[in-house]
């Protein structure tokens, strides 16, 4: 492999995440007159909101105005293109101060490694799913709900018959998009009461609207017209086969979500969607050293930050869904206030000028963000879930760890994420935690009885496996 | 749906249609295929998140192993294998 080592760049601002936060970020920041910098790891920008196009079968009430949107915020993007740096296929993988950060790029004979400097930085990373063990989770066939959405999206429907299972409104729109593409559906397991999916909708209303809450009603309706049972306070406890899912288990919950005996439901199926709606991803602003804080009503770690998108390290922002979940709407409008605040700190324009025309940004935000609290709430996860793990069950989907070991770690004197990692190897594998280190707290407070040691595993580089060659450059 | 132009892939030693614009991944999967690897215990996996953070789909694609199969488009010839996590020398760098 040969590697190349481009020489440093300095920019106004660099934008890390080409999702709909970034790319209206980068927009406005050019049309503000500073230089920029846009990083994503995909080979395309969109983020995993808009990417898809057209590809698939995307005919869900919801998916019009999404793309109408995409397609809007993509054509401004476009138009500035040309004055933007943009990396493609690029990892950031290190931080070598606040604003210096190390890139690497797979090119075709070999590694490209770089290092850029902004004046500025806007982190705006995006969200993935939050998930809950259970047995058999990792059997080929159970995917993540945004992973099989995406999936669809692209046009591939990965079996024949599903369980769609969790909580949270993209449920219905992965089972939409199923029925869609010719897919059958044996049913959806929704772990929210009737009466908390009902409530939650009439609190929706003064944030969303009527005419978005009535496209989750036309969901509902559509999948209904297909005789698909909705089984409501249900959790999954288990998927079978022995390559591949051949069936799952459904239980009843009680109010804390803990199942109960004996009402248990097994259903012939070869593909799960499974998820708990969506949670900020913090790996990078956590390797910057912002400050986080753990949002108990929400159930995740978020980044503390001002009005301004700004974080508790001077010029560096985030924007997005990498800052709590409320979807694609509100990431423009969090992109534009922290270019904006960018270029006021930058000397490109002057605080009076732009306060008047963040203002409407501002108001559709405090929306946004009273909306996507009250989706929040209904997609957490409540503690009696946990039960659904038994001792064998793989918690660290990389390093085959167990919840039996995470236990055992703990008898012998764990006390926090950390030192299992130590002990276990838990979150040491290829995803770092990503996925087992969301509820690891919460498992670890099970066998100290203790619920006051709140940790964040240790950020550490590189922040995304990197070949040996970028490190040694 | 995509019209992309059609091409074939090898996936141990078979051969399977992709399609310009696919990730491995979806090619795949579209083949029917799912188990992507096994794990040092030798269980199977395939794709999970898909959309790269959970690095389950990994497969060695034209001899590099660890490579993400979501994040990868599909290229005319491109040759694929299951990966065995047991079988490499190292799998945490």
């Amino acid at each position: 492999m040969r590697l190349w080592i481009v020489q440093m760049n300095e920019f106004d601002l660099i934008i890390i995440g080409g999702g709909p936060a970034g790319i209206t970020a980068a927009t406005e920041a050019v049309h503000l007159g500073a230089s920029v910098a846009l990083v994503d790891e995909n080979r395309h920008v969109g983020g995993n909101v808009f990417h898809h196009r057209s590809r698939g079968p995307i005919t869900g009430p919801s998916d019009k105005i999404e793309t109408r949107i995409g397609a809007q915020i993509q054509k401004d993007f476009d138009q500035v293109k040309d004055r933007i740096s943009v990396y493609l296929n690029t990892e950031v993988w290190n931080f070598i101060d606040k604003k210096t950060i190390s890139l690497y790029a797979k090119k075709n004979h070999g590694i490209e490694e770089k290092q850029i400097t902004g004046k500025k930085l806007i982190i705006a990373e995006g969200a993935f799913e939050r998930v809950v063990p259970f047995p058999g989770w990792t059997l080929p066939g159970v995917f993540s709900i945004g992973g099989l959405n995406a999936l669809i999206k692209g046009g591939v429907v990965p079996g024949k018959r599903f369980l769609v299972a969790g909580s949270g409104p993209l449920q219905l729109v992965v089972a939409h998009h199923l029925i869609n593409a010719g897919a059958k559906i044996e049913a959806i397991a929704d772990a929210a009461s009737l009466t908390e999916t009902v409530a939650t909708a009439f609190r929706s209303l003064t944030s969303i609207g009527a005419q978005r809450l009535r496209s989750g009603f036309d969901y509902i309706q559509n999948i209904r017209k297909q005789k698909i049972p909705i089984y409501r306070a249900r959790v999954i406890t288990k998927a079978s086969g022995i390559n591949e899912v051949e069936k799952a288990t459904i239980v009843r919950v009680d109010r804390s979500w803990r199942p109960i005996k004996e009402t248990e439901k097994v259903l012939p199926v070869d593909a799960i969607a499974y998820g708990f709606g969506l949670i900020p991803s913090t790996t990078l602003t956590r390797l910057c050293g912002c400050r986080h804080t753990y949002d108990a009503h929400l159930g995740y770690w978020r980044v503390e930050h001002n009005n301004q998108m700004e974080t508790s390290i001077a010029g560096v922002f985030v924007a997005g869904d990498g800052r709590t979940i409320k979807g694609y709407a509100a990431a423009i409008e969090e992109g534009r206030v922290a270019a904006t605040e960018a270029a006021v700190q930058l000397g490109h324009i002057s605080r009076n000028e732009v306060e008047h025309s963040l203002a409407p940004a501002r108001k559709k935000l405090k929306r946004f963000r009273r909306f996507g609290r009250i989706i929040d709430a209904l997609s957490a996860t409540r503690p009696g879930v946990l039960e659904i793990l038994s001792d064998d069950t793989i918690v660290c989907r990389c390093e085959e760890v167990t919840l039996g070991k995470i236990a055992s770690a703990v008898a012998d004197g764990a006390i926090d994420v950390n030192d299992v990692k130590r002990r276990t190897r838990l979150g040491m594998g290829h995803c770092q935690g990503r996925i087992c280190g969301q509820l690891i707290n919460e498992l670890i407070w099970k066998f100290t009885g203790d619920n006051r040691a709140r940790a964040l595993f240790t950020p550490r580089i590189p922040a995304k496996p990197v070949p040996f060659e970028a490190l040694t450059g | 749906m995509d019209s992309g132009e059609k091409f074939e892939i090898k996936i141990d030693d078979i051969r399977i249609a992709a399609r310009k614009g696919q990730t491995i991944a979806e090619s795949l999967l579209a083949s029917g295929l799912r188990v992507f690897r096994r794990t040092k215990q030798n269980a199977p996996r395939g794709v999970y998140c898909g959309i790269g953070i959970c690095f389950e789909c990994r497969m060695i694609v034209n001899g590099i192993p660890n490579v993400r199969t979501c994040m990868t488009p599909a290229e005319p010839g491109c040759e694929i294998s299951t990966q065995y996590d047991a079988a490499m020398d190292c799998t945490n760098e």
